[in-house]
């Protein structure tokens, strides 16, 4: 477990980078975290992709599979990885406060 | 220096339940030369990292200090200290027996089992997310083959193979397994992929539970002897791989199926001139990583080194390699505990070393649990390569005939 501070916030991270707690997520700890994700500045279309990802969280509880991720955005896998180096689990969940997805991933 | 050795708490019968638990398995052949200790490769690097002090304290029975060593959660359980063991001790199957008998694995190890026996597989993808994934690569795979005839063979009886692969291609990574069957049908395989059971992971593998072990591979092999293939084939997954093979050996009492790794298939269809591809797209120096379930444990050695010299031009071999490869430094279901990234970190030195020394720029890992150490360990240490599965480089070296002036192929 590690801890950043984020203005004013302490949020607590596990060790691959994931909020401990999706609750503590505010748009100033989504650009802290694109930093350690490689992205400079979070564009339009990342917080496209970033809000649905909340969106979807808070009504069922899981991230979405990609084939809806691409169906909702409109975005194909390709321009995913373009916006989120890591990929959609990796980085687009993460940036979004999402939990580190089960499995071996 | 440490504590003396209390000989009145020793307890003898320690040794026999956990021979007992590996059926019988002697280790007490053990010469204590600590061999095990010099080939352990992280043994040097942090502490609780000692095979030969773990296996002396199951030979003398001292039952409370090994079953509370850490070592037994740090191992990767890569073998590589067996490797140079003069009597053949097979200490990452003793790490496992007292894995199993850990109440609660760390980290998501026990939730990847209890999803996998509730839902099927690992990641409890639901069967309409699974059918709709298959749907929609196919949809991709139709513009991108500009052939709109295209299908994904589902539930073909009587195949050449029955394919598996691993959740996280379904969940997380649809692209993967779009590569893998555009490769299949360029050679124009013969195989299908079941509807109902299609995961061949395995995490008890790593968690040591043998009753949940069967309870998960059992009904793949029931599917395969409902829709009897010839053989099993499975992903770029070492545990995968293992743990399908491990179940057909010593644990299926059905009618026998063979089980074999995605690059054996890819060697053959090389060979037999079914795979055409042109090397000459792949120009950029390429090192391989050779998983350990895979390669020192399961012995599958040629047939990636074949494929991947007929698919870039420049291929580097690291060393060492084959049965003496160095560990991603992630085996044995590390990467399912998040706690231990920083000393995955610390494993991953020895194997960034051997990258770097081989000047590759790409790192061929045909793996997906080693891949995602390798891509952690390139962010970690900067190394600024690319790590890509076999079945990515072959896609980029196929020749096939795609028609030109058919539809421009749709995105997404």
């Amino acid at each position: 477990m590690s801890q950043i501070t984020v203005g004013d916030l302490v949020v607590e991270l596990d060790e691959d980078g994931f909020l401990e707690d999706h609750k503590q997520w505010t748009v100033d700890v989504a650009n802290y975290l694109a930093k350690t994700e490689e992205i400079e500045e979070l564009g339009e279309e990342h917080w496209k992709m970033i809000n649905y990802l909340r969106e979807y969280f808070d009504q069922f509880g899981v991230a979405p599979m990609v084939r809806k991720m691409c169906k909702d955005t409109g975005f194909d896998q390709k321009k995913i990885y373009e916006l989120f180096p890591a990929g959609p689990g990796k980085g687009a969940c993460k940036i979004a406060g999402l939990p580190k997805p089960t499995g071996c991933v | 220096m440490g504590e003396p050795i209390r000989v009145k708490s020793l307890d003898p019968t320690l040794r026999h339940e956990i021979a007992g638990i590996l059926k019988k398995y002697d280790f007490s052949n053990c010469l204590t030369c600590g061999m095990c200790t010099a080939g352990c490769i992280y043994s040097d690097l942090h502490e609780d990292q000692d095979p030969r002090k773990f296996i002396r304290k199951v030979a003398l029975g001292m039952r409370e200090e090994a079953e509370n060593d850490p070592f037994v959660w740090n191992c990767t359980m890569c073998e590589r200290c067996t490797v140079e063991c003069p009597m053949g001790v097979n200490i990452a199957a003793i790490t496992r027996a007292f894995r199993g008998k850990t109440p609660v694995p760390p980290g998501h190890l026990q939730v990847i089992a209890d999803d996998h026996i509730r839902t099927g597989n690992q990641m409890g993808v639901e069967q309409i997310d699974y059918i709709e994934t298959l749907e929609w690569i196919e949809e991709l795979l139709q513009a991108q083959l500009k052939d709109p005839s295209y299908k994904i063979p589902l539930d073909k009886p009587n195949a050449d193979f029955m394919f598996c692969f691993n959740a996280r291609e379904i969940k997380h990574y649809p692209a993967d397994l779009q590569t893998i069957l555009h490769v299949f049908h360029a050679a124009k395989a013969n195989y299908t992929i079941s509807t109902k059971r299609w995961d061949a992971t395995n995490i008890c593998l790593f968690t040591g539970k043998d009753d949940e072990f069967c309870e998960i591979s059992r009904p793949l092999f029931e599917e395969a002897q409902r829709l009897n293939p010839k053989e099993i084939i499975v992903t770029e997954c070492g545990h995968a791989f293992r743990s399908t093979r491990q179940f057909a050996r010593n644990y299926w009492d059905g009618k026998p199926i063979p089980v074999r790794h995605i690059v054996e298939i890819y060697a053959d269809w090389i060979k037999e001139g079914k795979l055409k591809l042109d090397k000459t797209k792949n120009t950029v120096p390429v090192t391989m990583h050779d998983p350990c379930n895979t390669v020192r444990k399961e012995g599958v050695y040629e047939p990636q080194r074949y494929v991947i010299k007929n698919t870039v031009m420049d291929y580097r071999e690291m060393n060492p390699e084959g049965k003496y490869n160095i560990c991603c430094g992630a085996g044995g279901g590390a990467l399912a505990v998040a706690a231990t990234k920083q000393m995955r970190m610390i494993k991953a030195k020895p194997k960034v070393d051997q990258l770097v020394a081989t000047g590759a720029k790409i790192g061929c890992i045909p793996c997906h649990n080693c891949i995602d150490q390798f891509n952690d360990m390139n962010k970690f240490y900067k190394l600024g390569m690319k790590m890509e599965h076999l079945s990515a480089l072959v896609e980029n070296a196929l020749i096939e005939d795609i028609p030109e002036d058919a539809p421009e192929e749709t995105s997404n």
